[in-house]
This record gives structure tokens, C-alpha cells and sequence, in this order.
């Protein structure tokens, strides 16, 4: 029964596509023929790790507009648990029957498409029916997609991590205009403001809390990478000064404790106007929003360095799972995904970004937080670079930052032991 | 002579018989013993010579991880750790447990509700145990710091200094242990000969040397029992390490199980997940060795 | 007959001055908050509506009580589902390895066999074995028996571990040898000594086991975690934790679930508590 299905559906999707390349040049039918999998019918899985409490209703969404697209498709949402993430995907992947359709994080998504867990979705993102939608969604997220000559998902959110300022603080102390100049500027405006239970400055600093999302903008910013260009050794090495700075901004006792708090407890702090320049990630934007705080706050990024100023953020990727049966299914269920009304009206509800900038104009019209992110901090980002074992070479040094940060170690220490830590993974 | 081997073949049947009956008893638990242990331990001792083999085939490396494991420093860490953290949580929690057990076989009135409270985080997942102590000890109003500022003036950074976080994690481990310990200390007390402690106390003996020279003693083999137990239930401690700290600071909380997970889940890395799994096994056993011997000379 | 019970009593008791039973109330009193102090915490954000982990200033005391975690805990999400998949699970496991775990126990102390010495060692050195270790090849073997996400995925490894043997076999041991003789010689099998005469005398035993069992059940994550992948099959403590988003979480609605999780399990404990008494449990730690 199961061949049948899916030759039947091979061959009504090589007719749409047929028939999109013949509607393209008329706008406004391209779209149409793109989602056209009356044809298609079985029943598919995607597992997601959940950006919010409302996941399930939110997906539901999602899956329920699908019935219009493909009737005959059946999509069963499940969640993985953040904290074990790894676990549930890679004992899914080797069970055999893993979901169909994955959602993986840039941190995790180079090492399955690696394993060949994931289905190679060049041929798909690349044929002339998707290429509209293709066109959408910019270069260097593809770029990010990329693994070993194929491409494994199409990139669908991104989760920037910014920073949070309390003006009425800032003001305060007169450094509202001046404290993002450089990060001389951002040490001074911290030491003004600390006192009497309000701190300055804070940043991720546990393990837990993946804490290097909040050291690898002034890394960036000066113009280093955890990998030199082609990947063959570390990079770091022009990120001495930055991390020294990072040091000192810890050492000063601008910030709580270090270790004290976990991201959470530090943004509950935030919200109680007890910290001024708050790092910290977009999806609490919403909580602000709802539950306004008794002060002027607005989002930022961290000072310019030598070589930039950028922005971090995590990239989220849809995929095929190598061992789907159903794969059309699976590839349809990501278009309609993908497509700007179902991730546009997604990432509005979680407060994420999104890929796509087709629909970034009119996206968050109520939150100008959300839209400043959106327009201006989405194009700095420089996201991590997608090689296989990323998160182990995070993993491995962050305990070396860690020490740094409590005074045990210069800036230049730092990175040298880092980039012996790099290289040691790399011989491997 | 006929008669004896009669005897003989009489006499293997019947130990036959025995042997049947005996193994019939043992099936079950023998089938599933092999099944999910012995074999999946067999199958983890393979593992240790390969690389991948969990998502892709399996590939022979021969003895690649047990080298590894030995310039891997953070290896010697986690050992350190693991046996750091137990030699603060077991003479800790034991220390607590023998105290409520000694108070409850002193009361009379309200046994039962005492010791379910006392039992009630014993019952508790880890991962509720540790959102409650993210309260407990939380710098501004965790109520062990409101106590360390009454004291000191000073808030404590339970869980950020490296220095404090592993007998942070064994204090949350011994909260949620002792009443289990106290259970079980209470049972060996209560089980004791009485007229022993009647004698000794027509004899004037004081509560204290009634402790030292009759309970104690008289409850070696309770120790024994719990102290092997004790040992091999902690030095696997990772539930508790993973939600609350994930190693940190500086892998100050590093155990050998959580660098298991973290190899196997984060890394993906199963062959050497498989031979630190290994390792693991074989600091357990000879701590159990030397620790029977210790109680045999006593 | 209470006359003659508070004698002995009084008799064993060490016979306890006032003071001393004033100490022992006041240290028990200490460990009582000690042991419940935690749980207000969560009693009191479960209570409120926020998704924030600490407001400030603190409000201990909620000023109104919320209940919307809890409705939302039991309308929108599986909660009452993993409640009942885990009680199953739990008892199912407890009610099997009980009844294995006790006939191994009285073949290993009371049979002779071939091979009785070498087996009791090797079963000894695999309590050993760390559990999380075992995950992979673990979920190879119940993947290849087709059992990834059925109930049989968490039941069956559940019953590998032989400590239960041991904690049980220390109690049959302690029992005199010649109780089975005369059964014996009246022709009783094996099977009528075991289950008339030594499972009674070991009750106690077996109820410290069927707790410490369902207690490793109902606290148990990592294996269920992978081996069980459709939600409305899942236990609560992963149920529990799967509530827990990324960047944004709900404290209240875990910390309902936290709470309401914790009911089973006590009404359970105290339940079988008084089976818990202690006098026959000490045969265990003699072995």
C-alpha cells in the first residue's frame, strides 16, 4: 500500500510543480499550486521543543490550517524537553521510527545532518516550485543550513539574545545617551548605577543557562570566532581584550555574584528595577509587555568592539528525518510551516524572529520592543558557525570562562587555554 | 554392588530435583537480570573499543577511549568530585538519620505523622527538589540566606562559589535522604535485643554509654548493609548535579555520572560514555571491597 | 491488654526521662521544618498568578488565592493522564518485581544449587552497574524487542536490578531453617513452603520493598524520557518537566504540578506505613 501512496504522490507533485512554473510569471497564483497537496495523505510527527507554555495550542493552529492544504495528512505534535534535548533526539533517530518532521537548533542540527540522520533536502529547497518562497528567506541563513555539500532543513526562527536597559536608571545617573558608546562607557555607567541592591550590569554566567550566548557578541565584536575561517584550528585568538573587559565588568562588583543567579532569577531582578543593563533574550519581551514594570525599559545590544557590533542569536531549522516514510508529507507540512502567515503569526505569539523577510514589516505591530528587534537587531546577527561538534567545543571552555570570571584568570589566559581546549577537539 | 549405586542414582535424581527446583525459583528474575543488565553491560564492555554506533554503524577503535580516558584531567575531576561529594553526603545524612531515629524510639505521641513528614522528600523527583531549593537558596529571600544574613550580614552564593556548590548539592541530596536512612536506622534500633538494654540500665548505665557501647555496635550489620548501599547509590549522583548546576562552576560539580551523560547525550560520544561508564563501575567495586574488609577486621 | 503493651513498651524504651523526651521532640520538631520548609515555597507560587520564578517584594502570602494553575494543569495539559500512567506503571512493576525478587531471594538463601555461590556475587557486583550508563545499549535491546514506547519499555528493564534480591534474601535468611522441614516431610512442595509458610513470616519485607520499588518508579526521568515518545504514554515527572519552556516559564503551573504530584505517593507511604513497623524489619539488615 505504502509505495503506491507515495509514486501516486511523486507523480501529483511533479505536475504541480509543473504547473507552478507555468502560473509563476502571474502574480498572485504562484502561490497556490506551491501548497496544492490535496494528493498527499498518511500521517506525519514533529517534534518541537516548546518556546512557550501554549505550544501545543499554538501548533494546533498550525496543523489545523494544514487540513486546508493537505486533507488527508494527520500531523501529531510532540514536544522535547529542552534540558534533553540530545537524549530524546538521538534515541529517536535510533529507534528507527523517529518523528518526521524536526525542529533542531543551530547547536545541534550540523552533528545529526553529519550522522545522516536527516533527509537531504537540496533537491526540494532548490526546485523551481519553492523558489519564490526560497528567495525569502536571505543567504546567510542558508548558508547556516549547510552542511557537507547538501542542505538538511530550511531555517524558520531565530531567537536573538539582546540586552535589556532600565532608562529610568540610566537617566538617573545621566548616562541614558552615553552608555552603549563604547565599553568603557558601559563600565562607567555600571559602577554609577550599582548600590544599595541594585547592580549595574548582569550577564549569563552558568553553565546551565548556556552562558556563552552573552560572551560571544564581544568575542564577535571584536572581530574573532570560536574557529579560525576554514575550521581547522581556533579563532579566538583578537578576543583577549573583550573577554578581559567581560572580566572586569565581573570583577567590579557591578553584578550580582557570579554564579548567584540564573538567567531567570537575574531578569526577575530586571522586571523588579534592580539591574539597569540586563543581557537577556527576546521571547521576554512578552512578559514585559503583559506585565509592565514601574519603569521606561527598552532592548539594546552590547557596545561596538574593534571590528563591529553585532547581535547573537540561535537559528531554528525544520528537517526531515532520514527514516520518514511519509517525506512529502513531511516536506509539504514544512512549506505550509515555513510559509509567511503560519511562522509569521508563530513568532508573534512566542516572540521569536523570524527568517523569512517578507513579512518582517508587518509583523508585531503592537510591541515597538519587537519590532526594533525584528529590523534592526536581526540583521546584525552573527549566529555560530554550524560545525558538527560546536556544542561540545562551547561546552568544553565554558568552565575556563567561568574561572575568568571569578578572577582566576587574564583575558589572554583565557583565550589560550580555550584555544587549547579548540584544538585538542579538532585533532580528535 | 547394586545397592550403592542405586544409592548413587537416587541421590542424583534427587539433586537433580533440587537443582531444577532451586533454578525454577531463579528463573524470572535470572531471565530478566540477563536480559536488561548483564547483556546491555556486555554490550556497554563492546562499546568501549568502538566510536558512533548509536545513529550510524559502529566503528572499531580498538583501545582509543581507555587512552583518552586517561589524559582526559577532567576524568581525574569528576572521580575527585564523586568521591568528595560522597564522603560529605554519607557520614552526613547517616550522622542526621541515626539522630531522628534515636528521637523517634524515644517518643510515644505522634509517631506516624512525624515520620511521613520526615519520609516527605525522600518522595520527591529531583527535579521538584531542586525548584524548591532554587527558592531556599536564592541570595535575596531563600530562607537559608535570610538565616546567613541574621548570622554573618552576608548573603552566601550556594550554588556560585566554587567552592561551596558541591556540599550545596550534597546538602540537597541529604535532605532528600535522611528520611529514608531514618527509617531504616529506626528499623535496626527497634529490632535490637531489649533485655540487653534493660540489664545495662539496672546496671546504671547512662543513655549516652548505652549508645556507644550497646546500640552501635549491635548495629554493625545495619551499617555494613547501609554503608555499601550508600556508597553505590552515591557515587552514581547525577539526577540532582544535571538540574541544579550542570557541573558548574568550573566543573566544580562535575561527577563521573554526569560526564557519562554529558558524553553520551551532548558529545555523542557513546564509546567513551561506554569506558567512563566502565570506569565508574570499578571505583564502585573497589570501594566495596575495601569497605567489607574494613567491617570484617572490625 | 493497652496495660500490658504500655509495659512492654515502657520496658523497651530505654525508659525515657522528661527530659530527654523534651530533647527528642525538639530535635524531631527541627527536622520536621527542615523537612517541610521547601515545600511552602512551592505552595505559595503554585497559588499565584505570575511567570515569574521570584516577584519583588515577595508576596509569601498571596493576598488572593489563584487557582487558574491548577485548572489549567488539569484542563489543558495530560496531567491526570501521566498520574494514572504512573501509578500504573508503578504498580505494575512493584507487583512483579515483588514476586520475582522473592523467589530469587528464597532460592539464594534457602536452595542449594550448583552454581549458588558464583551467582550470588556476579548478581552483587551488577548492583554496581550506574543506571544511567546503561541508556544506549539499554534502548538498543528493548528497540530490537519492538517495545520503544510501550508500557512494557518501562516496565520490563525495571525489573532487572537485583538489589531488591538482597534486601529481601536478609530476610529469609534470618528465619530458622527447620521451618520448612516438617512441611517437608508432610510432602509440602517447595512452592506451598514458600508461599505458606516464609512469604507470610516476611510481610514486613516485602512492603519495605514494594515502597523503596515504587519509589524508584515514581521518581525515575531519564529512561522513561527516551524510551517512551508519544506524551499521552509519558509519567509525571517528564510530563513535569516537559511544562517547562524555553525562556519563558511558567513557575505556577509547575509548581502546581509539582504539588499535586507529590499527593499519590504519600497517601500511598502513609497507607502502608503502618506495615512499616519496625521490629520485623530489622531482620533485612542482619543477613
Amino acid at each position: 500500500m505504502k509505495p503506491n501512496v507515495t509514486s501516486i504522490s511523486r507523480r501529483r507533485l511533479l505536475q504541480t510543480g509543473a504547473m507552478a512554473a507555468s502560473f509563476a510569471a502571474m502574480p498572485g497564483l504562484a502561490m497556490r499550486p506551491l501548497f496544492a497537496a490535496e494528493a498527499l495523505s498518511g500521517s506525519i510527527t514533529m517534534i518541537k521543543g516548546p518556546h512557550s507554555a501554549d505550544e501545543a495550542k499554538f501548533e494546533a493552529m498550525i496543523i489545523n490550517d494544514f487540513k486546508s492544504v493537505a486533507p488527508e495528512v494527520d500531523v501529531a505534535f510532540t514536544t522535547y524537553d529542552w534540558a534533553n534535548m540530545n537524549a530524546e533526539l538521538t534515541t529517536g533517530f535510533a529507534s528507527g521510527n523517529p518523528s518526521d518532521v524536526l525542529y533542531l537548533v543551530d547547536l545541534i542540527y550540523p552533528a545529526y545532518a553529519k550522522q545522516g540522520a536527516l533527509h537531504d533536502m537540496t533537491a526540494l529547497v532548490d526546485s523551481p516550485d519553492w523558489a519564490a518562497e526560497r528567495a525569502h528567506i536571505p543567504e546567510f541563513a542558508w548558508a547556516l543550513a549547510k552542511q557537507g555539500g547538501g542542505t538538511w532543513g530550511v531555517p524558520v526562527l531565530g531567537a536573538v539574545y539582546n540586552i535589556f536597559i532600565n532608562k529610568d536608571l540610566l537617566a538617573k545617573a545621566g548616562v541614558l545617551d552615553s552608555w552603549n558608546k563604547s565599553y568603557g562607557d558601559m563600565m562607567e555607567a555600571a559602577k554609577k548605577i550599582t548600590g544599595n541592591g541594585t547592580y549595574g550590569f548582569s550577564a549569563r554566567t552558568r553553565t546551565g543557562d548556556f552562558a556563552f550566548w552573552d560572551w560571544l557578541p564581544y568575542v564577535h565584536n571584536a572581530g574573532a570566532d570560536l574557529l579560525n575561517d576554514d575550521w581547522t584550528a581556533c579563532g579566538l585568538q583578537g578576543a583577549e581584550a573583550a573577554t578581559q573587559f567581560l572580566i572586569d565588568m565581573h570583577q567590579a562588583g557591578v553584578t550580582p555574584p557570579v554564579g548567584s543567579m540564573s538567567t531567570q532569577e537575574q531578569f526577575d531582578l530586571f522586571k523588579a528595577g534592580r539591574i539597569a543593563i540586563c543581557h537577556g533574550e527576546t521571547p521576554q519581551i512578552g512578559e514585559l509587555v503583559a506585565n509592565s514594570p514601574a519603569f521606561e525599559w527598552d532592548v539594546a545590544y552590547a557596545p561596538p568592539g574593534e571590528k563591529g557590533q553585532t547581535v547573537m542569536g540561535n537559528f531554528g531549522i525544520l528537517s526531515i528525518a532520514e527514516a520518514s516514510p511519509n517525506k512529502d508529507a513531511a516536506w509539504a507540512f514544512i512549506k505550509h510551516w515555513a510559509s509567511g502567515p503560519q511562522v509569521g503569526r508563530f513568532a508573534e505569539q512566542v516572540n521569536l524572529q523570524v527568517v523569512r523577510d517578507d513579512i518582517v514589516a508587518n509583523m508585531f505591530a503592537n510591541s515597538p520592543a519587537m519590532q526594533k528587534v525584528q529590523q534592526d537587531f536581526v540583521p546584525r546577527v552573527k549566529g555560530i558557525q554550524p560545525h558538527p561538534q560546536i556544542l561540545k567545543m562551547l561546552q568544553s571552555i565554558w568552565p575556563v570562562a567561568e574561572r575568568a570570571y571569578r578572577g582566576e584568570l587574564s583575558g589572554a589566559a583565557t583565550i589560550e587555554e580555550m584555544c587549547g581546549i579548540i584544538d585538542g577537539i579538532l585533532k580528535q | 554392588m547394586p545397592g550403592t549405586s542405586e544409592l548413587i542414582r537416587a541421590r542424583r535424581r534427587q539433586s537433580l530435583r533440587r537443582n531444577l527446583t532451586a533454578y525454577a525459583f531463579l528463573a524470572p528474575a535470572l531471565a530478566m537480570f540477563v536480559l536488561f543488565l548483564a547483556w546491555p553491560v556486555v554490550m556497554l564492555f563492546i562499546q568501549s573499543f568502538q566510536t558512533g554506533g548509536v545513529m550510524g554503524p559502529a566503528k572499531f577503535v580498538g583501545l582509543a577511549n581507555w587512552r583518552q580516558i586517561f589524559s582526559d584531567d577532567l576524568v581525574r575531576q569528576t572521580i575527585f568530585n564523586t568521591l568528595f561529594y560522597a564522603a560529605m553526603a554519607i557520614p552526613a545524612v547517616f550522622i542526621i538519620a541515626m539522630v531522628l531515629a534515636l528521637c523517634l524510639n524515644a517518643i510515644r505521641i505522634g509517631h506516624t505523622p512525624i515520620k511521613t513528614i520526615l519520609y516527605f522528600p525522600t518522595l520527591q523527583p529531583i527535579l521538584i527538589a531542586a525548584l524548591m531549593f532554587t527558592f531556599v537558596l536564592h541570595q535575596d529571600f531563600g530562607i537559608l540566606n535570610i538565616l546567613m544574613r541574621a548570622i554573618t550580614g552576608e548573603p552566601v552564593n550556594f550554588l556560585g562559589n566554587a567552592s561551596l556548590a558541591m556540599p550545596t548539592i550534597a546538602m540537597v541530596e541529604v535532605w532528600k535522604g535522611a528520611g529514608f536512612w531514618t527509617m531504616l536506622f529506626l528499623a535496626g534500633i527497634q529490632g535490637l535485643p531489649r533485655d540487653l538494654f534493660h540489664a545495662a540500665e539496672l546496671d546504671g548505665a547512662g543513655p549516652l554509654r548505652r549508645f556507644f557501647e550497646l546500640t552501635l555496635p549491635l548495629l554493625k550489620p545495619t551499617f555494613f548493609f547501609s554503608v555499601v548501599f550508600a556508597t553505590i547509590v552515591n557515587l552514581q549522583v547525577f539526577d540532582s548535579v544535571f538540574v541544579l548546576t550542570d557541573g558548574g562552576p568550573a566543573n566544580a560539580t562535575a561527577t563521573t555520572a554526569w560526564y557519562i551523560y554529558r558524553s553520551l547525550f551532548s558529545f555523542n560520544e557513546p564509546g567513551y560514555g561506554a569506558t567512563l561508564s566502565f570506569i565508574l563501575v570499578l571505583v564502585v567495586l573497589a570501594l566495596t571491597i575495601v569497605q567489607s574488609f574494613w567491617f570484617r577486621e572490625k | 491488654m493497652t496495660k500490658g503493651l504500655f509495659r512492654r513498651r515502657n520496658a523497651v524504651s530505654l525508659q525515657p526521662t522528661r527530659s530527654m523526651t523534651t530533647i527528642a521532640y525538639g530535635i524531631l520538631l527541627i527536622g520536621v521544618l527542615i523537612s517541610l520548609t521547601p515545600f511552602f515555597y512551592i505552595l505559595s507560587t503554585s497559588l499565584k498568578e505570575t511567570r515569574s520564578l521570584f516577584s519583588y517584594p515577595p508576596e509569601w502570602i498571596p493576598s488572593t488565592l489563584f487557582w487558574g494553575n491548577y485548572a489549567k494543569l488539569l484542563q489543558e495539559t495530560e496531567f491526570v493522564r501521566w498520574t494514572f500512567n504512573t501509578l500504573f506503571v508503578g504498580v505494575v512493576v512493584t507487583a512483579l518485581k515483588l514476586v520475582l525478587d522473592a523467589m530469587a531471594a528464597y532460592a539464594l538463601a534457602k536452595l542449594d544449587f550448583f552454581g549458588k555461590r558464583a551467582m550470588t556475587g556476579t548478581l552483587l557486583l551488577a548492583v554496581a552497574v550506574p543506571v544511567a550508563a546503561l541508556i544506549i545499549p539499554l534502548f538498543f535491546i528493548v528497540r530490537s524487542m519492538g517495545l520503544i514506547n510501550t508500557w512494557w519499555a518501562l516496565i520490563l528493564p525495571a525489573l532487572a536490578n537485583p538489589l531488591g534480591i538482597f534486601m529481601l534474601r536478609s530476610f529469609i535468611v534470618s528465619l530458622p531453617d527447620d521451618l520448612g522441614h516438617s512441611a517437608r516431610l508432610d510432602g509440602a512442595s517447595e512452592w506451598r513452603v514458600f508461599t505458606q509458610i516464609i512469604l507470610p513470616l516476611i510481610k514486613p519485607g516485602l512492603v519495605v520493598h514494594a515502597i523503596y520499588t515504587f519509589m524508584l518508579q515514581y521518581t525515575s526521568f531519564l529512561w522513561p524520557l527516551v524510551a517512551i515518545q508519544t506524551e499521552s504514554r509519558q509519567v509525571l515527572t517528564v510530563g513535569i518537566s516537559g511544562l517547562k519552556a524555553n525562556f519563558v516559564v511558567d513557575w505556577g503551573l509547575i509548581s502546581a504540578a509539582s504539588l499535586l504530584a507529590t499527593i499519590p505517593i504519600t497517601l500511598l507511604f502513609i497507607f502502608l506505613q503502618r506495615f512499616f513497623l519496625a521490629q520485623n524489619l530489622s531482620g533485612a539488615l542482619k543477613g
